[in-house]
């Protein structure tokens, strides 16, 4: 069950999935804006484009945020999962009723000491009958428990299957494809407008002061907006690979009988969310905007 | 709902009218009057560019609620089964004590 709980917790950090694969498009929009901005002349005009870029800015992002939705799904699904798989439950159900024996003999133990009859009353049945009823008892709920999570990973496995098969056909789809397109083409775009604003082949205004780190900001803003693609293919990848885990949770509930044999599975859903969450660092860490 | 193909064709077309105007911005020899004119003849292109990308990932937002609906009734159902389960573990500690 350890598995479960692990896979559980990290549920917060899967949530930002497709929603940072978005949000890294509109940072990556918004600085590339800054160098069209940057070569317009009126100044009125200038702070207006940079407060439009702000306000595209988070418009994008809360758009983003809105992509995550069924990550954070998911997540739900798998936090009422892992509540439902929880252990504790028929765990302690058996427990107190095998104490509950144990407070039987030492009643016996109490009655036979007070000597006041001639029969001696047998120790050990009320341990016994405690450890029967509490097994039985922890058998019972473990019983509906597995009847409840195997009946929901069934139903969970297609709907699962749906969520990341849409999110993959999203992320796939042309319209996707054409804003990764179009942020590759007008940073280029952008970048060449703010140089000409300082100076080209056909102008004869000066070159810009710091070129060279003009530059090498547009070689890493590049970089950035290459990757997209890249970041694309790995969250599909790892989606499909999220979907098949739970397949294989599912399939296994319906071969096995028992909740607490399912750990390797479990294991395995836990290294593909895990694989996800190695994804968003990757996308997060080189934010500057 | 338009379809992918005509998104793709129409942030084509603004990038390519954007190229335009940027060509003519940048032209020697023009007044003050006309370069503010062409500013503001981009940053019009460039307003279109943001409109037509912010209804993209509204449409892409609205894809993927649709999608995850019936996955939340799901997990909903789940935590209603969890509660009754939980109820069933209290019974039997009720139980335990009433022996007791």
């Amino acid at each position: 069950m350890k598995a479960v709980e692990s896979f559980t917790a990290s549920s917060d950090s899967l949530s930002r999935f497709p929603g940072g694969f978005f949000e890294e498009m509109a940072r990556l929009r918004a600085a590339r804006g800054l160098y069209f901005s940057a070569s317009l002349s009126d100044a009125t005009l200038r702070v207006g484009e940079i407060n439009a870029i702000y306000a595209g800015l988070v418009k994008d992002v809360q758009l983003a945020n809105k992509a995550n939705l069924s990550w954070e799904i998911l997540g739900k699904y798998r936090s009422a999962l892992k509540v439902l798989a929880g252990a504790a439950r028929w765990q302690d159900a058996g427990r107190e009723f095998r104490s509950l024996g144990r407070s039987v003999d030492s009643l016996v133990k109490r009655f036979n000491s007070l000597e006041i009859a001639n029969a001696i009353l047998p120790m050990g049945i009320g341990k016994a009958a405690g450890r029967l009823v509490g097994y039985s008892s922890e058998l019972l709920i473990k019983r509906a428990q597995t009847r409840a999570i195997k009946n929901f990973v069934k139903e969970g496995d297609t709907l699962v299957s749906a969520v990341v098969a849409s999110l993959v056909d999203i992320l796939k789809s042309p319209a996707v494809t054409a804003l990764i397109e179009n942020e590759k083409r007008a940073l280029e775009q952008n970048y060449i407008s703010y140089l000409k604003s300082f100076g080209s082949a056909d102008s004869n205004l000066p070159k810009s002061p710091s070129a060279y780190n003009d530059d090498k900001d547009y070689l890493a803003l590049k970089e950035r907006v290459e990757k997209l693609t890249y970041l694309r293919g790995g969250i599909i990848s790892a989606a499909n690979r999220l979907a098949k885990a739970h397949k294989k949770i599912a399939e296994e509930f319906t071969k096995r009988k028992k909740v607490d044999e399912l750990y390797q599975e479990l294991q395995d859903f836990e290294k593909e969310v895990k694989a996800l969450q190695s994804g968003i660092t990757t996308i997060t860490k080189d934010w500057p905007y | 709902m338009k379809s992918d193909t005509d998104y793709k064709q129409e942030l084509k077309e603004i990038r390519e009218a954007l190229e335009v105007a940027e060509g003519l911005r940048f032209k020697k020899g023009l007044s003050e009057t006309d370069k503010v004119d062409l500013e503001k003849a981009s940053i019009a292109l460039r307003k279109k560019e943001r409109a037509l990308v912010e209804k993209i990932g509204s449409e892409v937002a609205a894809q993927i609620k649709a999608s995850s609906e019936n996955l939340q009734e799901l997990a909903k159902k789940v935590r209603a089964r969890t509660t009754k389960l939980s109820k069933t573990a209290k019974w039997a500690e009720t139980l335990r004590k009433f022996i007791c």
